[in-house]
């Protein structure tokens, strides 16, 4: 009660409050116009910026022509669209796919709108389908860990989605339609003064059945649609004090039918329904006190409501229930001095109060976070400046953490930068590991407890009730889950060759600590395993991402990228200089020892992958051409040793090719139509979300009352 | 520990005095035994056998059944990932069987050169061979197959007494592994068909 009345009273001060990320923008003259903001949570010119950072803008967005993060971020360098890592049990759209940055699994991958994060993470993962590409500015996307400025989840990257803040009057209509029956539809309304601007936003996505495989029952993919609403407001109240305010509602719902056992071992149909909501508000005040000092004040209340029912559809008896339901509340500020002897201190804290009520876990679930950052940029000269900086999250339910970061950027010529940055990620302990509370009272069933469900005293009192009867020696080691955490290395250069070209590289270097895995703490009566989570496994990922960029005469642009990665699990390794590691060869079924040559690291992982991409534009039109590749990577074992170490264990790579254009033939009307996946590659077990070949045409209605207020 | 091994070897070579070499121990197989197949599913769908073990007589290569349960005629036991010996507080044959768990190839592992403490009965829940996963074998959730670890050997004092070595090779019927893509129903009855290679030496010695 004291909490409700304690987060009105928040709510109520953030509608009259608010604002956005930006904070003092740096003196420094830059080669490159864009500005970033998630790299160092203040606005910097991307030439500045001493971290791997790429920036997606609208009019990349808008020349390919995509409808959903997911498909936008497939084609970028280094970023595989991938499940996340507990996609067990029942998925049909629930659970989805997310980004893969630097090899790190899209359990390690924040995402962000507007500097605030997303939630409902499902199987570790957030389902970038939740995600659709209209009204936004630009995607900033920083690789390698930054829990220094966000806390838990950005170990591996952080994307940031910023959306459009409208300059003119405008109405605007569009509506696509393509292969698989996609629909896609929006419509956007703005309004702009010079103190005030303001977007309405909806948009409407549905896509039909996937089914590669129609040999099996059921889809690869189920049929969904979605609706989003969002609105955007910023008000100047004075040249000082800004308001924004951010809100966005959206609802997607599937239909699914799986083939399962019934009571008797035959084969059933289950059928019924998936529904995810999520709905956000967010506001952020910043206040300029003079050219020296900014301070914002950020309220963000987001929830994420997720509902699987499914029944026997023979019987009506309920099959499978799941509901799901996640807030997330927070108060945060930050203010940026510039100190005397060229450094820019940013400082800030904030607070956490995330609720859980959902049927997985016994009663309602909560946790406060407090935490604090500090960092530091200081620009002795012209080409050098350093950042240091730390955050230290503290909570209740799991143990605290200090993440740290260090970053430095030289620029010996204008056309030249060198970087260098070290940080320190982590991720918190997720639901299941924490809350689970799974007892199997069937025949040699097992039971499955989440740290905080269990202990030796507890597991001693469930003895003396008969329900344990063994207490193994790795009960004593069961306690408070610590953070799974990442140390982060990059190292890259930035070199503008000619004002045509220009040429990047980064050598990255991830070591992952204590993973969270289930480990057998006791034995029950008839010998059925008792489970629960402990900090075990280590593994690591390095590589080297290099992207080219030319212009080539007036109307055309081309560019290319490539990344090459490397990945293992640091135990196995061990295990395979130790010669403990065996396989089965395939067909003959003979053990052999492995060695290091044999394994092929984390499954998921491509050792290469590669995008070339053509733009054009010319008097209204503007097309694109993509080519994506995507080496091998392993999906299973096969061979009973929990790696990767046979051909038939891995998926085999692909190209998928993507053509795309549009013309604006007046100031009101725009057509535009495309080819995807002109190779018609499919791979239904592998990639079932993954459409054949499929064409759409689509059109835009605008009207523009004033170009600039 | 490997040269501790080969010497061990060498000197029994030669205690043998035995100049002519002896013929390898053969190498024999058993398929399709079945370990509790599934006979029923759960509410949940979760597949259930009978709750019964299958036994083996190691020395005869043949399942025992009936009252020959309950004597020391077999040495080892199979139900679902439950693998028991005939010694222990568990045994309903009175024998003294025990085992562990190494980490070899069945070829590979030529001596018992572990000391006798390493082998384990079955006493109440302290099973000789551990039956979760990760030990013997491994569970894929999201595949739902489970498959034996390669380079997992059970090393098997025998109720009599004498010793071997067994690896289990499949758990699926015919030793095939299901489709991946096929229903959970079928793989949950396809499974625990155990497939298994192994050597018996009768003269009571630790070498094969």
């Amino acid at each position: 009660m004291r909490k409700r009345a304690w987060f009105c009273g928040l709510v109520g001060l953030w509608l009259v409050v608010g604002a956005d990320a930006q904070g003092l923008t740096d003196t420094l003259a830059g080669a490159s116009d864009d500005v970033v903001v998630t790299a160092t949570r203040t606005q910097r010119k991307l030439s500045n910026v001493a971290v791997p950072t790429l920036i997606i803008k609208q009019p990349q967005i808008e020349a390919s022509q995509l409808r959903r993060l997911g498909e936008l971020l497939q084609e970028q360098t280094g970023i595989a669209i991938v499940n996340g890592s507990g996609t067990g049990g029942f998925g049909g759209g629930l659970f989805g796919s997310g980004a893969q940055l630097q090899g790190m699994s899209p359990d390690y991958t924040l995402v962000l709108i507007n500097g605030e994060p997303i939630i409902g993470r499902q199987g570790g993962n957030i389902n970038l389908s939740r995600l659709g590409l209209a009204g936004i500015k630009k995607i900033e996307i920083v690789k390698g860990p930054s829990s220094s400025l966000y806390g838990s989840e950005a170990m591996g990257g952080v994307i940031n989605i910023i959306t459009e803040v409208p300059q003119t009057h405008q109405m605007q209509a569009s509506v696509r339609a393509g292969g698989y029956g996609l629909i896609d539809a929006n419509v956007n309304g703005t309004w702009a003064t010079p103190k005030t601007k303001l977007q309405l936003l909806y948009n409407r996505y549905q896509l039909g059945a996937i089914d590669n495989q129609k040999a099996v029952f059921g889809n690869d993919q189920d049929p969904f649609g979605s609706h989003t609403a969002q609105l955007q407001l910023t008000h100047q109240f004075s040249p000082k004090l800004k308001l924004m305010l951010y809100g966005r509602a959206f609802s997607e719902a599937s239909n699914n039918r799986y083939l399962v056992a019934d009571t008797a071992g035959q084969n059933a149909t289950v059928g019924g329904k998936t529904t995810i909501k999520d709905g956000t508000l967010n506001g952020v005040l910043s206040y300029r006190m003079n050219a020296k000092w900014q301070t914002h004040l950020r309220l963000y209340a987001t929830g994420y409501h997720s509902n699987q029912t499914l029944r026997q559809e023979k019987t009506g008896e309920s099959y499978y229930y799941d509901d799901f339901k996640q807030q997330f509340y927070r108060a945060e500020s930050q203010t940026d001095v510039q100190l005397p002897g060229k450094n820019t201190l940013s400082v800030g804290g904030g607070f956490v109060f995330e609720r859980l009520n959902t049927n997985r876990y016994q009663g309602i679930r909560t946790n406060n976070i407090g935490y604090a950052f500090l960092q530091n940029e200081w620009r002795p000269t012209q080409n050098i400046n350093v950042i240091a900086g730390f955050r230290y999250d503290a909570n209740q339910q799991y143990a605290s953490r200090l993440s740290p970061k260090l970053a430095l950027r030289y620029s010996p010529t204008q056309k030249l930068k060198l970087t260098a940055s070290f940080g320190a990620g982590f991720k918190a302990p997720d639901y299941r590991q924490l809350y689970l509370s799974f007892l199997n009272n069937a025949a040699g069933g097992y039971s499955l407890f989440g740290a905080n469900e269990i202990s030796l005293p507890k597991l001693q009192t469930l003895q003396q009730q008969g329900f344990v009867n063994t207490i193994l020696p790795k009960a004593s080691s069961l306690g408070l889950l610590k953070p799974e955490v990442s140390r982060g290395i990059n190292v890259g250069a930035h070199w503008q060759i000619s004002g045509k070209l220009s040429a990047e590289v980064n050598l990255f270097n991830n070591d992952i600590d204590n993973q969270i895995i289930f480990d057998v703490i006791a034995l029950r009566p008839n010998g059925a395993q008792v489970f629960s989570y402990f900090n075990v496994t280590r593994s690591f990922t390095r590589g080297i991402e290099g992207n080219v960029q030319y212009q080539l005469g007036k109307y055309f642009t081309l560019s290319g990228g490539y990344q090459y990665l490397q990945t293992g699990d640091k135990d196995v390794l061990q295990q395979l200089r130790n010669g403990n590691m065996f396989g089965r060869q395939p067909g003959t079924n003979q053990v052999v020892k492995l060695s290091r040559a044999d394994y092929a690291g984390l499954p998921g992982r491509s050792k290469h992958m590669a995008n070339a991409k053509v733009a054009f534009q010319k008097q209204g039109w503007v097309a694109s051409l993509r080519a994506i590749y995507r080496s091998s990577w392993g999906t299973f074992d096969q061979d009973g040793n929990a790696i990767i170490n046979r051909p038939d264990e891995m998926a085999s790579g692909y190209t998928t090719i993507n053509l795309a254009a549009s013309k604006q033939v007046n100031a009101r009307w725009q057509f535009s139509a495309g080819l995807e996946n002109l190779l018609n590659y499919t791979d239904a077990v592998n990639l079932p979300g993954n459409m054949g070949f499929n064409a759409f045409v689509g059109c835009q209605f605008q009207l523009v009352k004033n170009k600039k207020p | 520990m490997g040269l501790l091994a080969l010497v061990t070897v060498g000197m029994v070579a030669c205690d043998k005095d035995d100049p002519a070499v002896q013929a390898p121990l053969e190498v024999k197989t058993f398929a399709n035994l079945p370990g509790d197949t599934t006979v029923s599913f759960s509410p949940t769908g979760r597949p259930l056998g009978a709750n019964r073990y299958t036994y083996f007589s190691l020395r005869e290569n043949k399942i025992i059944t009936g009252a020959d349960t309950l004597t020391n005629k077999w040495d080892i036991a199979f139900q679902q990932f439950y693998i028991k010996v005939n010694g222990g507080t568990n045994a309903t044959g009175g024998g003294n069987a025990a085992a562990f768990l190494a980490n070899n190839t069945l070829e590979g592992y030529t001596v018992v050169a572990e000391a006798d403490t390493t082998f384990k009965q079955d006493n109440g829940a302290s099973f000789a061979i551990n039956p979760a996963p990760g030990g013997w074998y491994s569970y894929n959730s999201s595949t739902f197959l489970a498959l034996p670890i390669p380079g997992k050997i059970i090393v098997v004092r025998t109720a009599d007494n004498k010793y071997a070595k067994l690896e289990i090779t499949s758990l699926y019927k015919n030793a095939v592994l299901p489709a991946a893509s096929a229903s959970p129903v079928e793989k949950a009855r396809l499974q625990f068909f155990y497939h298994f290679r192994f050597v018996v030496q009768p003269n009571g010695t630790k070498q094969f």
